[in-house]
């Protein structure tokens, strides 16, 4: 199998929008596993970060808001191309009146309001594959959640029920429900980038599945081969429903009644009863069963030792959890192993984005910018206001 | 070296030539032209060491330049020739006429050539002090005054034996430099560090080479200086040189000229080769007039001695010197003149050679003119009438007019062929005209295989979408694409109708295209059975019009219909037959024709495999294309989504995930792998929808539909790995 195949969903991808704080007309889309370390980057605080971002007249530069839940790399990179170039992605051209796209510029030069890109963001979470992920927005800054409320009410269509939009940061005004207050990060840094919010789950899937006689699939009651076959456990704590990855499927989009959906959002555990979310069971299960990692993870979570707050965190997607001190250690070692994915990754999508455009037409040139991005995988770019 | 030699040939030509043509002057001149030159008479006089010094410089100089030099009498003559090469080089093509016949005119020219010496040698001057950083740069002789030891210990590594001749030269150099500037009215000052040089320099031996040179250049110096105030060097000179050409009978001088041809072309500069001619030019204008005016003027004397030369040589020399005027008219009219650039013109290392390639040129020329004449008299012959030998030619035009850019034939013009009055004629005269003919026949066969085809690629894009309409096919925005499928589609709805076009042609092949034809004709069928059967069996991509029922049918007796279709054809020419009687020798024959005929247009054969022919051309192309028709096809038909969905679903219990790690592709989707679009697609097609007994398959791009309706990420694969 291919090496993507075998690593898992990564504990945390996201895409996000940076604002300079002294220019707040200049705006950058980027992407990352770790929104912490990539906004030190964009601030000089540490070596990396787009070019683009490196003018001192903008920084510092803020995380105004983050598209989260990615399920791959490949998927957060597709998202954050289609964002960034909204001329391009048929996601956002096709639902544009012609009159809107025809004086849009051309190519990457062309500046846009936050306006605009909550307003191309807007869009893309309602286009097809998109829409289907398991997706969330977090808004750090409140003017730009106010700008995104007042947009959601202008525009018609809406977005798919399961995305959620947490507020945060410093949108101190907005009412939360009781689950949006446990989301609430505070911060960039509060992000749960690594798989240590997992452990527990983790644990409690591999305790379960060691004594496999007695695991039945909590669907079909047939009795799994965790070495086998593949097993979803429920992620609620105290739940030890087991089941078969595809009758779990299969029951959750029938509860859901969409038939033309393959993957579920989310669903009632057959043991607890309780709604859980697919995407958390996937990656739990892809982090215990994907080959090679499973040692790996499971030593580090032996070794993980958890900061209280988390800032400052440096690890590479597969949760390597360091101390405070060893931070320059740590992000130096979490560099390479982010860059080799970031080799593979941005191939695969170079590839994908140019079959998109020449399956889309033939007169429009190939982006060049795909070369950009294989450059920096948070590659992203200032748009800013005139 | 020789680098060295020729900036040295630029740079030296006045001073050492004036001593050089003391001595040549003494040995001819002395005699006649005394009164001509008073100045070289007194550098006749200077005192003997300068010569001995002279001498071996000179020849030494010689060697360096050219190694060929046999005669070390010739060395002073030399001399002269090398300033006569510089400033006669434009005499050179003109010499080179006259050369081969006899040599004693060159002795002439070069003394004339002397002569515009003396100008061009003011002239250069003033580009010589600026050239001399140049001769710094690639002489390493030339050093500088102040480093004269230098300059011999480098020479002395190159002949031990000859130290003054080695010291000669740096102080050619010098002298060089030093009698420029004299020219100008500078000498004074060059004279005294020659004078002092000369002090220091009898101390040391190697001095004394240095001292010989310095004299020698110091002599030089002062001759120079005497001219210039005796009278102005130049014309007088030129009045020397002159007179001279009363020494025809030097058979050296002419040598000389050989050899001093070689350094006037290795000029430094392209300007100054081309500006260097044209001094020469106008120099030797200024030359004839001069001679004539002398001739006039003084008409005794030189006219004697040009009646003598023209008399011991005739030939060659008119041209050179004083003409009458109605040799000069002839030699005018006799000149040849020579197109080109200068830098052409330079290039050539002869003139003669350009004059060859024209000639060969012309001659080339000529001859294709023979050939279209004999030829359209040929075919006049053949045919007849002159009218129909103006159509042949102009049907030659029209065979290559009418190809496209791709080189494949308009239909058009077959029917003009086909109607024209001259097939029949040229075809009762066709036994004599095989020959000729054949160039024609292959065209027009190539005519025959294409021809019946709408050439797609020249619609425009409204065209090819109209048409792809009207095939029932969903829109396709890539114009390759649309003109593959058309064409596809146009030959398995033409596999039928082709015959009715193919007659057209008919009437013509028989009569000549069958040899030619025969051995093309027997490999293309077999080869069509061959891909026929192996695609069928391959991949079961069936032209629209047919069900798969027949379509299996058919590939189980391949070979049958093949024979079949043979004969079937035969049956078609016959009725072809029937239209041109008259050029068929006997049955037999034409029924072999027709065998071998009827294979290549393969249009006629029998309705039931036409589907197979047009996938012929190509195995893999062909099924790709198959691939893409039906991925487009798939497009049309709404369930082909749900098919892929129901495959995916249906994966599970053919391949439980327990027995290989790997898991199914719906297991994968469900755990948000990124889907391969290329992994997926072939399974799709090999596997997955024939579990749904799907015949059709799916190109990726309708994949990646599925994919993104559903929410699945999908991506193609990285070229880098597999």
């Amino acid at each position: 199998m291919d090496r993507d195949h075998t690593k898992p969903i990564p504990a945390y991808y996201c895409c996000y929008l940076l604002r300079s704080t002294k220019k707040p007309a200049c705006l950058y889309i980027g992407s990352t596993p770790h929104p912490a370390r990539r906004l030190a980057q964009h601030n000089g605080e540490s070596k990396g970060g787009a070019r683009r971002t490196h003018h001192d007249d903008k920084r510092p530069w803020e995380m105004v808001l983050t598209v989260e839940g990615f399920p791959s790399r490949v998927a957060a990179l597709q998202f954050e191309w289609a964002w960034q170039n909204p001329k391009r992605a048929r996601q956002i051209t096709a639902n544009y009146p012609p009159d809107h796209s025809a004086p849009r510029p051309k190519g990457r030069g062309s500046r846009r309001s936050m306006n605009a890109h909550l307003e191309d963001l807007h869009t893309l979470l309602r286009a097809t594959p998109f829409a289907h992920w398991p997706l969330q927005v977090r808004f750090f800054a409140s003017d730009v959640h106010q700008t995104w409320r007042a947009l959601a009410d202008r525009v018609q269509g809406f977005l798919p029920d399961h995305l959620e939009v947490i507020v945060d940061g410093n949108c101190a005004g907005a009412p939360l429900p009781a689950t949006g207050e446990q989301e609430k990060v505070k911060g960039v840094t509060g992000l749960k980038v690594t798989y240590t919010h997992m452990q527990d789950y983790l644990d409690k899937a591999i305790f379960l599945l060691e004594d496999s006689e007695d695991c039945r699939c909590g669907v079909c009651a047939v009795p799994l081969v965790p070495d086998g076959e593949l097993v979803v456990v429920c992620s609620q704590d105290n739940c030890s429903c087991t089941s078969h990855l595809l009758c779990l499927s299969k029951k959750f989009l029938e509860a859901a009644d969409e038939p033309d959906r393959l993957v579920p959002i989310s669903g009632a555990c057959p043991g607890c009863g309780k709604t859980v979310p697919w995407s958390l069971m996937m990656q739990e299960l892809t982090l215990r069963n994907r080959g090679d990692n499973k040692a790996q993870a499971k030593r580090k979570r032996n070794k993980a030792s958890i900061t209280s707050h988390g800032t400052e965190v440096a690890s590479g997607q597969r949760s390597a959890v360091v101390k405070e001190t060893d931070n320059e250690h740590a992000l130096m070692d979490g560099l390479p192993d982010d860059i080799s994915l970031d080799e593979n990754w941005t191939e695969s999508l170079e590839m994908d984005l140019d079959s998109k455009n020449i399956s889309e037409s033939q007169s429009q040139p190939i982006p060049t910018r795909t070369e950009i991005i294989i450059e920096d995988s948070d590659c992203e770019e200032i748009y800013t206001l005139d | 070296m020789t680098a060295t030699a020729d900036v040295i040939v630029l740079s030296s030509s006045p001073e050492q030539q004036s001593p050089i043509d003391t001595p040549a002057p003494l040995k001819y001149d002395a005699q006649k032209l005394f009164d001509l030159s008073p100045i070289d008479t007194t550098t006749a006089e200077v005192p003997s060491p300068s010569d001995l010094f002279q001498n071996p410089t000179r020849s030494r100089f010689f060697e360096n330049e050219k190694q060929p030099s046999k005669r070390a009498k010739t060395t002073e003559t030399d001399k002269t020739g090398v300033t006569g090469a510089e400033a006669g080089q434009p005499k050179v093509p003109v010499k080179k006429r006259g050369r081969p016949k006899k040599k004693a005119e060159d002795s002439t020219t070069t003394k004339r050539a002397t002569a515009p010496n003396r100008t061009i040698i003011g002239r250069v001057a003033k580009t010589s002090s600026s050239s001399l950083p140049i001769e710094g740069q690639a002489d390493k002789k030339t050093n500088c005054s102040s480093t004269p030891q230098l300059s011999i210990k480098q020479n002395s590594a190159d002949d031990a034996c000859n130290w003054e001749k080695h010291g000669l030269e740096l102080e050619q150099a010098l002298k060089r430099r030093l009698d420029w500037t004299p020219l100008d009215g500078a000498t004074k000052q060059s004279i005294g560090l020659d004078d002092t040089l000369h002090q220091e320099s009898n101390d040391m031996r190697s001095f004394g080479t240095m001292l010989s040179e310095f004299g020698f250049g110091g002599t030089a110096a002062s001759r120079a200086q005497g001219r210039v105030l005796e009278e102005n060097g130049p014309t007088k000179r030129r009045r020397i040189e002159v007179c001279p050409p009363d020494e025809p009978l030097n058979p050296k001088s002419s040598a000389v000229v050989k050899k001093t041809s070689k350094p006037t072309k290795k000029f430094s500069t392209l300007t100054a080769r081309v500006t260097a001619q044209y001094l020469a030019a106008t120099t030797e204008g200024m030359d004839n007039t001069e001679e004539s005016d002398l001739a006039n003027m003084s008409s005794v004397p030189t006219s004697k001695k040009t009646m003598r030369k023209t008399n011991q040589t005739k030939p060659q020399e008119p041209e050179l010197v004083i003409l009458s005027p109605e040799a000069a008219v002839k030699s005018l009219n006799d000149q040849e003149l020579v197109f080109g650039t200068c830098s052409q013109l330079e290039r050539e290392d002869s003139p003669t050679t350009i004059r060859e390639l024209q000639t060969a040129i012309w001659e080339s020329e000529q001859s294709l003119a023979l050939e279209r004449s004999t030829r359209a008299n040929g075919s006049a012959r053949d045919t007849l009438p002159l009218t129909v030998s103006r159509f042949t030619a102009s049907r030659k035009l029209w065979s290559v007019a009418s190809r496209d850019v791709d080189g494949s034939v308009l239909p058009l013009e077959i029917v003009d062929l086909a109607d024209g009055p001259d097939t029949p004629k040229a075809r009762a005269v066709f036994d004599k005209a095989v020959s000729e003919q054949k160039k024609d026949q292959t065209s027009s066969t190539t005519k025959e295989e294409v021809p019946t085809m709408p050439h797609f690629s020249g619609f425009t894009d409204a065209q090819l979408s109209k048409r792809i309409a009207k095939f029932g096919f969903k829109p396709i925005k890539s114009r390759p694409k649309m003109i593959e499928i058309l064409t596809k589609c146009w030959e398995s709805e033409h596999g039928t109708a082709a015959p009715s076009v193919s007659d057209e042609p008919a009437p013509k092949p028989p009569t000549s295209s069958v040899p030619t034809l025969v051995p093309k004709a027997s490999n293309k069928p077999t080869k069509t059975r061959k891909t026929t059967t192996t695609k069928i069996t391959n991949t079961e991509s069936q032209p629209k019009t047919q069900p798969d029922t027949t379509f299996i049918k058919t590939t189980t007796a391949p070979v049958e219909s093949a024979t079949t279709s043979t004969y079937s054809f035969a049956n078609i020419e016959e009725i072809q037959d029937s239209e041109d009687d008259e050029s068929i020798p006997s049955p037999s024959r034409l029924q072999a024709q027709y065998l071998s005929h009827n294979a290549a247009p393969q249009p006629s054969l029998p309705t039931t495999i036409t589907p197979t022919i047009p996938l012929s051309p190509s195995k893999e192309k062909a099924t790709t294309l198959a691939k893409k028709i039906h991925a487009e096809r798939a497009v049309e038909s709404p369930n082909i989504h749900d098919q892929i969905s129901q495959a995916v679903y249906l994966q599970r219990p053919l391949r439980p995930t327990s027995a290989s790690r790997q898991p199914s592709w719906h297991e994968k989707i469900l755990m948000y792998d990124s889907i391969f679009l290329e992994d997926f697609t072939t399974w799709l097609n090999t596997e997955g929808l024939g579990l749904v007994n799907e015949d059709r398959e799916v190109g990726a791009a309708l994949v990646k539909e599925w994919c993104e309706a559903r929410g699945v990420c999908c991506c193609y694969r990285p070229k880098g790995r597999e």
